[in-house]
């Protein structure tokens, strides 16, 4: 079937505005949004700049706007989308080329969250126990790829950029929520500042456009819910 | 523009598991991580099954069966003292990983669960064993997670989006790289005593793969235009379970749970081929069984896929331990793995050979294993070999942690002995002729040919030729193209001139990779006259010891023409035996 | 426009409805402290009220403070309970429901003097 594509352009440095370009590629219904860019890009216009790497939604790398919402470009089928797609790069960061945006200080957010384990103890000679139950508590946020799909949805993050962000947050739940971790405090400190949590006005862009199905709004929740009555 | 100078201790090209493990274990020196993706995207991330150690957490297990198992499912090619060395480290590994935070599933008593895998076994292949350490079926973006997470907490240094096109030496020590800022086309020098090259695959060599597109053998060519031989890369692993057509990866873990193949005619074929391991048998046995099964005309309704059934394992197991391919199938296939068995083909999955290293990764140059100072490889890209002519599942997890440590280490205490030599004169010269070629074309004369066209062309007649079965007649056929193809990529020039997120020029330059890598395959492939592991020739079906015990290595010469030579295996505990499952 | 879903339209009325409360409130104000300057001035400023346009105009900020408070409940549901958010586009086709079901009756009754 015939696809037609209306892509966002830009180059910075090179173009003041954006433009639309239109794009007609021959496709199936069951190839992925992805597989008619790199058409696109690879048999006719091989100036169209964007990431992509796995092809299978487990890397991140494709996340943009289409048709209007969140989606990893390898992970959303021609069939869901009809036969005239609108592609754009992620919103509330700047593009650097068409479908590709500075990432650094969304990378920047997730290390304000100090993503790694603060287990304080020594560790046992062998495997910290944790029970099954314990693993289930924080599974869904273990699932986080990175994406940017959540952050760049919200509308809070738009209005103020310092906003800490879905992303973050999650990944910041992954670690409060283990039972292994031991720095609570300091977590909930960095959490309950004025660009942390507060700023969720609960309005579920992030879960609608999560990729891996994440109930992101709810982990804030708990977040913010931690942060007034105790964790757990 | 002129190039931008950097100076460190060490520089490790490559964000994934063996790069990232191998920072970890430098932190506090001068160290900085290249990579051409933000490192959380590496393909490490995408690894599903597990991570296989001799814990014995769910029933009684030893190295020493790990290490056997390894050797056997390598078709007797491993270097034993790597793989011992691969199977004790193992455990202690998967007990860092865990102190790091990796989020394993667990065992009623709270213990790392294990489950079952392809060609690991109990008591020296007497049935399967419960081996590899999981979290649910994402057990390589959780290990990928919690070692960028480490570096963080580290503070190691990263050059994200950075694409490494050229290996500096100097006489014959290591110097250092030059580098593409993707970003803004900038070229940048990275001076240093030490490299590790931790680039992963090259599976975009094939048509139908697993591979990210970013798999293109970076390092593996890098390498080889330095002069350093490339180590079996005749032996290329196609795991049986990709997705129909797509090529996407169904762990070996949906086996280990329990699940099976059939063929059209609803018989579990693998009972003919593998009558003690059936399904879990090791990729390659699989592989050839189901290409056989598919070239008989037993094909699900005579098309080129079998059945994967996952639906007499139940929702809860299939929801609970394997969720994530369950996401794949319903996405991309809209069938549900609960009602419906799926459709899979083999699709090309890991390299075996690679940049020849010891096993402290220092990277080796010819058949007495001298060693090129400064110069360090670990993960897929390197060949130590641990994997020989076929790799089990989960044991590519293991070695780019063990490889990725050990090499880490060993470059520690490398800079902190050696001089910094000086650099080239004009170092930057190679890739900025590289550069300039691709974007400008050779003759500027209008008449350029395009990287899609000869990548095309490249992936389908490596599938066609060289894949699970080959022969001599067809790959000297392919061996012929690779060399056309080569020829016309002196003639390619990009679409995309600017300068800033050049995807074009990216995909440009590693299209060179690929050819450079594909050569090398070919050559090699041509070269062994027998069959072993994933290396099947039909022409010479058997494996023949006396002839080809040995490791092969591929070099460029001065002249451009690849050179085979060949190196002895190191067998230490277990004589090779015939393979049987 | 970012085609967002429920959640994103319950925010946007929730907004919207908020600062038109507010709004409201500080003309209120404002109004009511016309009283300083003596009865007349007063007097005058609120029959302009009586208006039917202004009639309507009430019918409009009941609708706002009913649909933000109905919300506002929803929101702070999932506050405390975010084990409730996968239900959380059901929550707001109540709160649309019970809206619809208060708001009707009341409407009809402010609106009915004027005909």
């Amino acid at each position: 079937m015939k696809v037609k594509l209306r892509i966002k352009r830009f180059e910075r440095g090179k173009d003041r505005e954006p433009y639309w370009a239109e794009y007609e590629v021959e496709a199936e219904p069951t190839d992925r949004l992805l597989d008619a860019l790199h058409a696109v890009k690879w048999y006719q216009d091989g100036t169209l700049a964007f990431r992509r790497s796995c092809a299978h939604g487990v890397c991140g790398s494709d996340a943009m706007l289409i048709n209007g919402v969140n989606r990893l470009a390898c992970k959303v089928l021609l069939k869901d989308l009809g036969q005239r797609i609108t592609v754009e790069p992620m919103r509330g960061f700047a593009v650097i080329k068409d479908l590709v945006v500075e990432f650094d200080r969304f990378m920047e957010k997730y290390r304000l969250v100090e993503p790694y384990l603060k287990a304080g103890s020594e560790p046992p000679a062998k495997e910290r126990l944790q029970t099954p139950e314990e693993r289930e508590r924080f599974d869904d946020t273990t699932k986080c790829i990175l994406c940017g799909a959540c952050t760049t949805s919200c509308p809070s993050f738009w209005s103020n950029p310092d906003y800490l962000g879905p992303a973050a947050i999650v990944q910041a739940h992954r670690f409060l929520f283990d039972s292994r971790d031991e720095a609570t405090a300091e977590r909930l400190v960095v959490l309950g500042a004025r660009d942390g949590v507060w700023r969720c006005r609960t309005i579920y862009n992030c879960t609608d456009a999560c990729p891996r199905g994440i109930e992101v709004t709810r982990a804030i929740g708990e977040v913010k819910k931690a942060l007034l009555l105790g964790k757990r | 523009m002129e190039a931008v100078y950097h100076r460190y201790d060490a520089v490790i090209v490559g964000g994934g598991g063996a790069g990232l493990m191998a920072a970890v274990n430098l932190a506090g020196q001068e160290v900085a991580v290249l990579s051409k993706l933000y490192p959380v995207r590496s393909h490490t991330g995408t690894a599903q099954g597990g991570i296989g150690a001799a814990l014995g957490n769910v029933e009684e297990d030893h190295w020493e069966w790990h290490m056997f198992d390894t050797v056997k499912g390598s078709d007797y090619l491993a270097d034993q003292d790597a793989t011992e060395i691969l199977a004790r480290e193992a455990v202690e590994t998967v007990y860092e990983l865990e102190h790091w935070g990796l989020p394993f599933s667990r065992t009623p008593d709270g213990k790392i669960a294990q489950r079952r895998f392809g060609g690991h076994t109990r008591e020296f292949g007497k049935a399967p064993v419960h081996r590899s350490c999981y979290a649910a079926d994402r057990t390589g973006h959780m290990i990928l997670q919690t070692l960028y997470q480490q570096c963080i907490k580290n503070r190691v240094k990263f050059f994200d989006e950075y694409l490494v096109l050229d290996l500096l030496l100097e006489g014959q020590r290591t110097a250092g790289v030059v580098a593409l800022s993707i970003a803004d086309g900038q070229l940048h020098v990275f001076h240093a005593k030490a490299v590790l090259l931790a680039t992963g695959g090259c599976g975009r060599i094939y048509q139908i793969t697993s591979n990210a597109h970013a798999l293109t053998g970076d390092g593996m060519a890098l390498a080889l235009r330095a002069g350093v031989p490339l180590e079996d890369m005749e032996f290329f692993q196609f795991h049986p379970t990709g997705i129909y057509k797509l090529g996407i990866l169904i762990t070996e873990g949906a086996r280990g749970e329990g699940g099976k193949l059939f063929n059209g005619r609803g018989e579990r074929f693998m009972e003919r081929y593998a009558p003690t391991l059936l399904d879990l048998a090791p990729r390659d046995i699989i592989s050839r069984a189901i290409y056989r099964e598919l070239r008989q005309g037993h094909g699900v309704e005579g098309k080129w896929y079998v059945h994967l059934d996952l639906r007499h394992l139940g929702r809860e197991v299939i929801e609970t331990k394997l969720p994530d391919i369950t996401d794949f199938v319903r996405t991309y296939l809209g069938i549900d793995p609960i009602t419906e068995p799926i459709p899979v083909q083999p699709t090309a999955h890991y390299a075996m050979g690679g940049v020849p290293t010891d096993v402290s990764g220092r990277v080796v140059v010819d058949e007495k294993n001298t060693v090129l100072p400064g110069l360090y490889a670990a993960g897929e890209c390197a060949c130590v070999s641990v994997h020989g002519a076929n790799r089990l599942g989960t044991n590519s997890l293991v070695d780019i942690l063990v490889f990725g440590r050990r090499a880490g280490r060993d470059m520690g205490r490398y800079v902190g002995e050696a001089e910094l030599p000086p650099l080239p004169a004009q170092p930057e010269e190679r890739a900025r002729a590289l550069l300039a070629r691709l974007r400008e074309g050779p003759n500027g004369d209008g008449r350029a040919e395009s990287v899609a066209a000869l990548r095309d062309e490249l992936q389908r007649e490596m599938m066609d030729k060289a894949s699970v079965f080959r022969t001599g007649e067809s790959l000297a056929e392919v061996r012929e193209q690779v060399r056309a193809l080569q020829e016309r990529y002196q003639q390619v020039r990009v679409q995309d001139r600017g300068w800033v997120f050049n995807t074009d020029l990216v995909e440009a330059v590693e299209l060179g990779f690929l050819l450079d890598v594909a050569e090398v395959t070919v050559e090699a492939a041509l070269a062994r006259q027998e069959s072993r592991g994933a290396h099947y020739r039909e022409d010479f079906p058997q494996r023949d010891d006396v002839k080809w015990l040995k490791h092969s290595l591929g070099r460029r010469t001065a002249s451009g023409a690849l050179e085979l030579s060949y190196k002895p295996v190191t067998i230490t505990r277990f004589q090779p035996q015939e393979r049987k499952y | 426009m970012y085609r967002g879903g429920a959640g994103q339209w319950a925010w946007i009325l929730h907004r919207v409805t908020g600062v038109g409360v507010l709004l409201f409130l500080l003309i209120h104000i404002l109004d009511t402290g016309l009283v300083l300057f003596g009865a007349e001035v007063y007097d005058r400023v609120v029959k302009i009220y009586t208006h039917p346009l202004f009639r309507v105009g009430e019918v409009g900020l009941a609708a706002a403070v009913l649909y933000h408070a109905l919300n506002g409940i929803r929101i702070t549901l999932l506050d405390f309970y975010p084990e409730l958010s996968g239900r959380q586009r059901e929550l707001f086709y109540g709160v649309v429901a019970l809206f619809v079901l208060l708001f009707l009756p009341g409407a009809y009754l402010m609106l009915r003097p004027l005909f």
